[in-house]
């Protein structure tokens, strides 16, 4: 077992505003409760996605799992080891990536940053040269080695930041948002190369996402949590079977059109001014866009799946009614 | 800890000591034009201080018990210590900045003592050396070295309680900044209490401070160490023995203090959201 979680809670003190003077004088607080007793545990090389609403306490159960914040309550252990602890031994065989946080110098070049860890992590010149050269060969950033991290793009700086997570070959990766705001090929480039370093070195990779095609393409086991519980463990195509017939249609259109005209065609989940998004059968999909794109007058139609948060609400209402 | 162990832990830091080197001396001339401004700031100071020190001692022969020579020696110890201390500063208040934007969270997962890493993850060799000379050699040549009479145990126990006095203001500042934590801003506070080291340790000897200010600025707020004490004791007005003992009891005792502290900031760090 490489992650065992049991009734693992976390509380966050909170102050309160209640106003000058008393906010400096006399403050007070509340605790929140952010994960709320929540078992799971993964196995070798396996690939699990945590998934949940915003807030809902996936963010919160990695930092645990990676030592960064103290648990509340429960029974944590990771490659053995209690997170928190951050036994050198542990964080040796741990990696850590964080889409909205760089862990290389903004000033200098991505090489820079890799010699500094080189140091750190104690990887042996000849094993250092090896696996930077495979790695920047698989993820084609090669070239971009000697330049300054602050003239890369978006998404070579996350290639870059892959490589520095995982230089040291971690025997668990945890991945935070790594695909948050890279455009498409960037993120096929990345989810590629997760799916192949999970396969070649047997990692084991834990990923939080809002993005559901990182979630098909990289992992095998999904983990909902909403609302600090955890409500759903197991594969992503149970997730979606209830869903797998339904798909959002985008439509933009290059006039103002009444909502009854679109009301034909779908659902309407979501209305704006010159666009609406109608839910629509799957299998029905092309007769559909054939349909509109006679009948109206569209600019553009994007297909969807149904979006995580609406299908983990969903879920959540039916379990509680 | 055993012999073999702390040897090897040791070889570890300093192995990372010398790359963090390298590596902030590439951040440090990233800039190339930019760095050499903060040049003339320095000796700009530097020059005005020995002026003040001219007008003072223009109708007086001692203040506070120090003639011109040794109040220019004060003023040397004091700026070397505050170079020294820079080495690492910023270190300081890269760690409330980090704090605040939950960067410490890719800082913590490096397999290195955490507090060991905060403190020494840059080290400004080239900018404090760059900084520091053209100013410390205009006091070196204001000097007349010949008037002073210094006995080889005074000095080595003045340098080395000047040593300690620098390791001991900054794990101060440390402690200063570790309410971040909690509250969630320290910077004011750690800038409170670099001015209140200047203001008590660098401006004022020794001798100049009654009695129970001496022992509360040993102590409490142990500002007085690094420039003040060892001052005293290289000139030979202060017991260097006594004087080594008690920086290295204050010493001993704040260190200690930090890791406490740090152990339980560490316990409250939430972790700003990503």
């Amino acid at each position: 077992m490489i992650i065992d979680i049991k009734n693992f809670s976390k509380k966050y003190k909170v102050k309160l505003k209640s106003g000058f003077p008393k906010d400096i004088f006399y403050p007070s607080f509340t605790e929140i409760l952010a994960v709320d007793k929540i078992s799971f545990s993964v196995e070798k090389g396996e690939s699990v996605a945590l998934l949940g609403p915003n807030g809902a306490g996936k963010t919160t159960t990695m930092k645990v799992l990676t030592g960064l914040i103290y648990p509340t309550e429960g029974d944590i252990k990771v490659l053995d080891h209690f997170p928190f602890d951050r036994n050198k031994d542990f964080l040796k065989r741990i990696g850590l990536v964080m889409g909205n946080k760089t862990s290389l110098e903004w000033d200098l070049t991505p090489m820079q940053s890799f010699q500094l860890n080189k140091h750190i992590y104690k990887i042996p010149e000849k094993a250092f040269k090896k696996r930077l050269d495979e790695l920047s060969e698989i993820l084609s950033v090669g070239k971009l080695l000697d330049i300054q991290v602050r003239k890369l793009s978006l998404g070579e700086r996350m290639k870059m930041e892959l490589i520095n997570s995982i230089l040291h070959n971690p025997q668990v990766l945890f991945l935070d948002e790594p695909s948050i705001g890279l455009d498409i090929i960037a993120k096929q480039k990345i989810r590629k190369f997760l799916r192949d370093i999970q396969k070649t070195t047997d990692v084991t990779l834990l990923l939080t996402t809002h993005d559901m095609d990182d979630v098909g393409k990289v992992t095998d086991r999904v983990i909902v949590i909403n609302e600090g519980r955890l409500f759903f463990d197991g594969s992503m195509d149970k997730l979606l079977y209830k869903y797998r017939n339904k798909k959002y249609l985008t439509l933009i259109f290059s006039e103002k059109i009444v909502a009854k005209e679109v009301k034909k065609y779908g659902k309407i989940v979501e209305k704006r001014p010159s666009s609406y998004t109608i839910e629509i059968e799957a299998g029905k999909q092309p007769e559909i866009i054939n349909a509109i794109m006679q009948n109206l007058p569209i600019e553009d139609i994007d297909i969807t799946h149904v979006p995580l948060e609406e299908i983990i609400a969903d879920m959540f209402n039916s379990k509680t009614n | 800890m055993k012999l073999s162990e702390f040897k090897e832990n040791l070889k570890d830091k300093l192995i990372i000591i010398k790359a963090v080197s390298v590596y902030t001396f590439q951040q440090e001339t990233a800039y190339w034009v930019n760095t050499w401004a903060h040049v003339l700031s320095t000796f700009f100071y530097t020059l005005s201080m020995i002026l003040f020190i001219d007008v003072l001692y223009t109708n007086v022969n001692l203040v506070a018990g120090y003639s011109i020579n040794e109040m220019l020696l004060f003023l040397l110890v004091g700026q070397s210590t505050y170079y020294i201390s820079w080495l690492v500063y910023s270190n300081i208040s890269n760690l409330i900045t980090d704090v605040n934007n939950g960067n410490l969270d890719l800082i913590l997962v490096k397999p290195i003592s955490s507090l060991f890493y905060i403190l020494f993850r840059k080290i400004n060799v080239f900018g404090v050396l760059r900084d520091s000379l053209p100013p410390l050699l205009l006091i070196i040549l204001k000097i007349d070295w010949g008037v002073f009479s210094f006995t080889p145990a005074n000095l080595i126990s003045g340098i080395i309680i000047a040593l300690m006095g620098i390791v001991i203001s900054l794990t101060f500042h440390l402690i200063m900044s570790l309410p971040v934590f909690w509250i969630g801003e320290s910077s004011n506070i750690v800038e409170f209490s670099s001015h209140l080291e200047y203001n008590v340790g660098k401006i004022i000897p020794l001798e100049g401070y009654q009695q129970n200010y001496r022992f509360l600025f040993s102590s409490a707020i142990p500002f007085l160490i690094s420039t003040g004490i060892s001052t005293s004791v290289m000139l030979g007005k202060s017991n260097s023995i006594i004087m080594l003992v008690g920086s290295l009891t204050v010493m001993i005792l704040i260190l200690n203090m930090r890791k406490l502290a740090w152990n339980k900031a560490l316990k409250a760090y939430t972790s700003a959201s990503s």
